[in-house]
């Protein structure tokens, strides 16, 4: 039997209606791809997260969602969560069992999370500086790579915060930060995340601030009690933090009762961290001690139990769409039963027109999956960089 | 150039059709006409000659060849080699272009090769038909005669013995049909094929050395 005429016949004939053949190979290829989607997004997003909760032995913050909390700790992406004081991360770390890192990320600077923390999360995380080098003073900030891509940033240019409230004169003012150093690409939230000394947030919040002298300003007073001076809304405050004004910058308070979103907590040993973990048990405790990576299970654990109902459903929808493509086929193969009649009497061989229908069928479903299979690499590459942005 | 058919029965059985011939015997040297009224069995007959249909009883005997006793593999193949088929509906497939429509059958069978001789055949016959310049046009874009014109050019493209037409004219208009009828019988002879055509139009049959008239020979019995 000759196989390239049919073929040639086939590829003549799926050109010519070649808008029907792409819708058909469309259905074919969402209903094998969906599915393979579903489980492979689902997968990459597990190992994406689960990698940095692993990396988190444990994470301390405010009682209520322990998945906001991980959020927010480990992937900056909840900025509303609730606050606990420096303090509360210090005396987590106080007996020796273990050294905590502070975490405040509730402020944005140009559509990006900015992480008040101390050195010791660059060490922390293995973060390497592709330019410049860590934070060492009040104002200076470190920039992860896709916001230093994103905003065209390197060192020594600035980045400034962005005001909480518009219209709220009282409220949280932007700083003009210094970028005195930009990371090396990690494929985690840190790329998109800029760092910065705790005080740094704090000045943001507006509980550290620096002004003129108030001791040269005495056009400015409205009262003075002994060495204490009122002054009026003329006194510049300073939204930029200088090597000539750093000076004046001053914290009101005690700073241990200052805010932080979370703490990441080391502990010594394992044995160290299921005695710290025991401390923080109890409905009366207003702080939680979590295992992300425990969380993260949790969270998949349900994550897995829908994909599979979903992919149930997907399948069905998939069977059918086949189901419904075949009966085109079929009816296609009735609609051209004079062709094929015409063929038989020129001189093909019912093997050829067989071959001829098998072969449109495969040619269709060939293309659908080498489709699918190129969506999927799409899929495989992309779905990192999409998750760096949703998570 | 010889068919010879003796004792024929063939029966459809689904609509009670019998087509009984008992010896028939022509010379396809000469242009054949096949003449019957509308459902008399003269596609019946054609086809039968052709070894597409096989007979209840009897035997048709092709070029020398007992075509009734073949297997479908061998009919088949004999058809392909032997017999150039014209129809009435013209059959072209309306996804290929004309050029294409004319070397069909060398994509159907593994006993043609498609080679440089079917091509430079295939533009001969399209020059003798005169449809050289609509080789690139689909079945959609020709006009009835010209659709007719690549159909015969499909028929001769295979060099057979013997060509048959089943009624080629009957969706023509008059001029058509005259032009056509004589457009087959010289490029049949042209090409040195038998030339046998069923047709139900008599002022036709001034193109033909031979008229067999089906009814007179037995024919259909219901």
């Amino acid at each position: 039997m000759t196989i390239a005429g049919p073929v040639y016949l086939g590829c003549r004939y799926l050109w010519q209606h070649r808008w029907r053949s792409a819708l058909v190979t469309l259905v074919v290829t969402l209903g094998l791809l969906l599915p393979a989607a579903i489980w492979l997004v689902v997968d990459l997003a597990e190992a994406h997260l689960r990698e940095r909760a692993d990396s988190t032995p444990l994470l301390l913050g405010a009682k209520g969602s322990s998945l906001e909390l991980v959020f927010n700790g480990l992937y900056f992406s909840e900025n509303d969560q609730p606050r606990i004081k420096l303090q509360d991360a210090n005396d987590a770390a106080a007996d020796g069992l273990g050294r905590s890192i502070p975490i405040y990320a509730r402020y944005q600077a140009q559509g990006y999370t900015v992480v008040g923390t101390t050195v010791d999360y660059i060490d922390f995380r293995g973060l390497q500086f592709k330019k410049g080098q860590a934070f060492t003073q009040l104002g200076d900030c470190v920039v992860g790579s896709d916001v230093a891509q994103d905003l065209n940033l390197s060192p020594g240019d600035a980045l400034v915060t962005t005001p909480e409230r518009v219209f709220d004169l009282t409220g949280v003012f932007p700083l003009k930060m210094r970028v005195v150093g930009v990371l090396a690409p990690t494929g985690t939230p840190d790329d998109r995340a800029v760092l910065a000394d705790l005080k740094t947030t704090w000045v943001i919040e507006g509980l550290a601030h620096g002004h003129q002298d108030a001791t040269q300003l005495d056009d400015a007073v409205l009262e003075q009690r002994g060495e204490n001076r009122a002054l009026n809304a003329s006194v510049v405050e300073y939204t930029e933090i200088t090597d000539d004004n750093i000076a004046s910058f001053h914290f009101h308070g005690d700073m241990k009762d200052y805010p932080i979103t979370a703490a990441i907590l080391i502990p010594r040993d394992p044995k160290s961290g299921v005695i710290l973990l025991g401390r923080y048990v109890g409905e009366d405790r207003p702080l939680q001690l979590i295992r992300p990576a425990e969380q993260i299970s949790n969270l998949f654990d349900t994550v897995f139990r829908i994909r599979a109902l979903v992919t149930v459903l997907l399948v069905v929808v998939a069977l059918s769409s086949f189901l419904i493509v075949g009966l085109v086929l079929l009816l296609s193969k009735r609609l051209r039963s004079a062709e094929f009649m015409s063929l038989r009497l020129i001189g093909a061989s019912p093997g050829v027109i067989r071959f001829l229908v098998l072969f449109e069928a495969i040619a269709i479903l060939c293309i659908s999956v080498l489709l699918t299979c190129g969506l999927l690499v799409a899929l495989w590459f992309a779905t990192p960089w999409v998750l760096t942005w949703v998570v | 150039m010889s068919i010879e058919i003796e004792s024929l029965v063939f029966r459809y059985e689904a609509d009670r059709f019998e087509l009984a011939i008992d010896d028939l015997s022509i010379d396809a040297q000469q242009p054949i006409a096949i003449i019957g009224p509308s459902g008399s069995g003269k596609t019946t007959l054609l086809r039968l000659i052709a070894g597409v249909l096989r007979p209840v009883s009897g035997r048709v005997r092709l070029l020398g060849h007992n075509v009734s006793d073949m297997t479908d593999k061998q009919a088949r193949a004999f058809r392909i080699a032997n017999v150039g088929l014209v129809f009435q509906e013209f059959e072209l497939i309306d996804y290929l272009d004309a050029h294409d429509n004319i070397l069909l059958p060398f994509r159907l069978t593994d006993e043609l090769t498609l080679d440089a001789d079917a091509r430079t055949r295939a533009d001969e016959l399209a020059e003798a038909t005169g449809i050289t310049h609509l080789l690139r046009a689909r079945p959609d874009e020709l006009s009835q005669g010209e659709r007719q014109r690549v159909a015969i050019c499909r028929a001769l493209v295979t060099k057979p013995g013997l060509l048959l037409a089943d009624e080629p004219t009957g969706s023509l208009d008059p001029d058509n049909q005259k032009r056509i009828v004589k457009l087959l019988r010289s490029t049949a002879e042209q090409s040195g094929a038998g030339f046998v055509m069923v047709t139900h139009d008599h002022e036709l049959l001034d193109h033909f050395g031979r008229v067999i008239d089906l009814p007179a020979l037995g024919g259909r019995r219901a």
